[in-house]
């Protein structure tokens, strides 16, 4: 175990302060001041300083509308779905003691994406209000998908790396058939458009009144697997190990199952499926910082934040008055890393 | 048989008559209070007394503005637009895949036309933050389609002049209906309308185009189909035999490619009997005023003895 006085926790100290204060700020401002409309530095300084501190400007209504309500609920929304789908990589690969898990890979996005899209076309009664029922639907779906592949993958209390990664490319494609399906037999073609986008990821969405529930669930989830650190370094050192150390796993081990689906459940239903961030974040910081989740956790978090608010700004601002799924970039990025890992001679960690 | 080419030349008259008007300015703005209207969705939504900016997010309501006569309070057409001329110098918006809102909250509309077909049914909740009332036109059938350039003119204050456009696209419809009804008295002949000839992306149950092809003077084979958007079997069309194929590709359509992707269909009456058309797909995809044009040129395919049926008979 590390103590607080090793090199590498100092180490990870400073780079949670210059993440937090400095790359991730510098990441936003430029998410708020570039665009599909050009809006002047002043103006976004002049929005956010009287809509933060009630200084007065006297900076005209349309860029005051384009940065407040549309790039900062954007933004907001971009550092909770990176934030989130990391913290959900690091509780999978805690789960299965392996860096490969990651909530697309295994197909819980797509599950979530098929619960979603069965909600969204109108085959699933509405519980409560519309917004809630489509994240439940998004849960039960992401859940269904990762219960499924831990039943195929799971052989004498062990998880063999093969079947999960073969369990989550077949579950992902059943889930994908289940989406492709209902999106063919939707009796309102008019919504295909619209499902067919935000399938391939998508902020474009964001708004102060979508990004609250998604705020909601992922802090608490962060908050929950930061309470757990220890539990969870000792569960990387094996399940009866850590059982020895008096360490609840196979409690721990559901709850980490019912939070990847919640969290990953909540994110595809506000931003649809974005993949690999789950997997490329906690391999870089992991790689700086070993694997100490006291550490890595928020660590996680801040570079899953910077990355999608700078890949949604990419899928937003590189092409002239079009914008394309944020999930293209991240796959672009994410890819390589994955096909790297697979092709080292271990999986571990580190 | 009750036919005659001054009809014909009539209604002809009549579409020219409407292009032109079409094209034609709108007049000045008839104030009224500000009122709720519900859309296509059911949504109620309040427009304010006096219409001026207005952002179109698909080409079937632009051109169902400028039919009502308010064209020129367009401020923003989508990128696909390209219908009438005079939308030429008009900013442009991204409707597709994903809305641009920066832009249409920076050309600060008092108003956005959708259509329930293309927009997503979340424009409205989105743009209901910035007090901008989003209204969508539907399109159920030929006689919605029609209404909603009357309903659009009420909504810009060019009811009167909406009126009469509304009245004279029906009655054109009608009148080419009227004249290919009389001259089949045999079997209605019976046609297929594809987008697509790769894939057979075809028309289902309740759309608008069949009643195209009924006015036309034919049956269209996937009216029963009870998907909106199916995509049909190649052995579905061998099995109905349709005597006209019509598909919606415009000069981009090619008869080798269509026998190139189905071979068996070269024994299908409508190959046989070199009843194959292409229509441009504007006139049949938008369901906006100009499908009394595709109605037109669905007539003279669908039912030929009515360009000839003066000199038979």
């Amino acid at each position: 175990m590390l103590t607080p006085s090793n090199p590498t926790v100092q180490r990870s100290r400073i780079l949670i302060i210059v993440l937090a204060f400095v790359v991730l700020p510098m990441s936003i401002i430029a998410g708020l001041v570039f665009g599909q409309e050009p809006v002047p530095l002043s103006d976004v300084a002049g929005v956010i300083s009287s809509k933060l501190f009630g200084a007065t400007s006297n900076v005209s209504s349309i860029s005051e509308q384009i940065v407040w309500n549309l790039r900062v609920p954007r933004i907001v929304l971009a550092c909770i779905v990176g934030g989130g789908l990391s913290i959900v990589g690091v509780a999978m690969q805690a789960l299965i003691r392996n860096p490969l898990a990651e909530p697309y890979i295994l197909g819980i996005s797509g599950g979530a994406s098929a619960g979603a899209s069965l909600f969204y076309l109108g085959f699933l009664p509405p519980i409560i209000s519309s917004v809630l029922s489509l994240s439940v639907a998004a849960f039960a779906g992401g859940l269904l998908a990762i219960l499924l592949v831990f039943f195929v993958a799971r052989v004498d209390r062990q998880i063999s790396v093969a079947r999960l990664l073969l369990a989550g490319v077949a579950v992902s494609a059943l889930m994908g058939a289940v989406t492709t399906f209902v999106t063919m037999m939707s009796p309102d073609p008019n919504k295909l458009r619209a499902m067919l986008f935000w399938l391939l990821g998508s902020l474009n969405g964001a708004s102060w009144s979508t990004v609250v529930v998604p705020t909601i669930v992922v802090g608490l989830g962060t908050a929950i697997l930061w309470i757990l650190s220890r539990y969870l370094d000792a569960i990387l050192l094996g399940e009866e190990p850590a059982f020895n150390l008096g360490v609840p796993v196979e409690e721990i081990k559901k709850l980490l199952i019912v939070l990847s689906a919640l969290i990953t459940g909540i994110l595809v239903s506000a931003a649809g499926s974005i993949g690999f961030v789950g997997l490329v974040v906690p391999h870089i910081v992991r790689s700086f910082f070993g694997i100490t989740h006291r550490v890595l956790i928020p660590l996680c978090f801040l570079v899953g934040a910077v990355f999608i608010v700078l890949a949604d700004l990419a899928s937003r601002s590189l092409l002239e008055a079009s914008t394309f799924p944020i999930g293209v970039v991240t796959a672009i990025c994410g890819v390589p890393f994955f096909l790297y890992l697979l092709r080292r001679k271990e999986y571990r960690f580190g | 048989m009750v036919f005659n080419r001054t009809s014909f030349v009539s209604t002809v008259v009549a579409i020219g008559a409407f292009v032109l008007m079409v094209q034609g300015c709108s007049k000045p703005a008839s104030e009224r209070s500000p009122a709720l209207f519900t859309d296509a969705l059911g949504r109620s939504v309040i427009i304010p007394d006096s219409v001026r900016r207005i952002v179109s997010l698909a080409p079937s309501a632009t051109e169902t503005l400028f039919a009502a006569g308010a064209g020129g309070k367009l401020v923003g057409v989508t990128t696909s637009d390209d219908y009438p001329r005079e939308i030429d110098a008009v900013p442009r918006v991204t409707a597709f895949p994903a809305v641009d809102y920066e832009r249409i909250v920076s050309l600060q509309p008092d108003l956005i036309l959708t259509s329930s077909d293309v927009n997503g049914p979340d424009i409205g909740d989105r743009m209901s933050e910035f007090a901008v009332p989003v209204f969508y036109l539907g399109s159920e059938n030929l006689e919605n389609i029609f209404d909603n350039v009357r309903v659009v003119g009420t909504l810009t204050g060019t009811a009167s002049q909406a009126e009469t456009q509304a009245r004279l696209l029906a009655q054109s419809v009608v009148q080419i209906g009227t004249m290919t009804s009389s001259n089949t008295p045999g079997a209605t002949p019976k046609v297929l309308v594809l987008i697509g000839i790769d894939e057979l992306y075809s028309f289902g149950h309740g759309s608008y185009v069949h009643e195209m092809i009924r006015y036309a003077g034919g049956r269209s084979i996937t009216e029963d189909i009870p998907m909106a958007a199916p995509v049909l079997s190649e052995e579905f069309v061998l099995a109905q035999q349709p005597d006209v194929v019509v598909v919606a590709m415009g000069p981009d359509f090619s008869m080798d490619d269509l026998i190139d992707s189905h071979p068996s269909w070269t024994e299908l009456p409508a190959v046989a009997n070199d009843r194959v058309y292409s229509i441009d797909p504007d006139l049949i995809l938008r369901p906006g005023p100009r499908v009394v044009d595709g109605v037109l040129f669905l007539a003279t395919w669908i039912s030929p003895e009515m360009m000839s049926g003066a000199d038979t008979e």
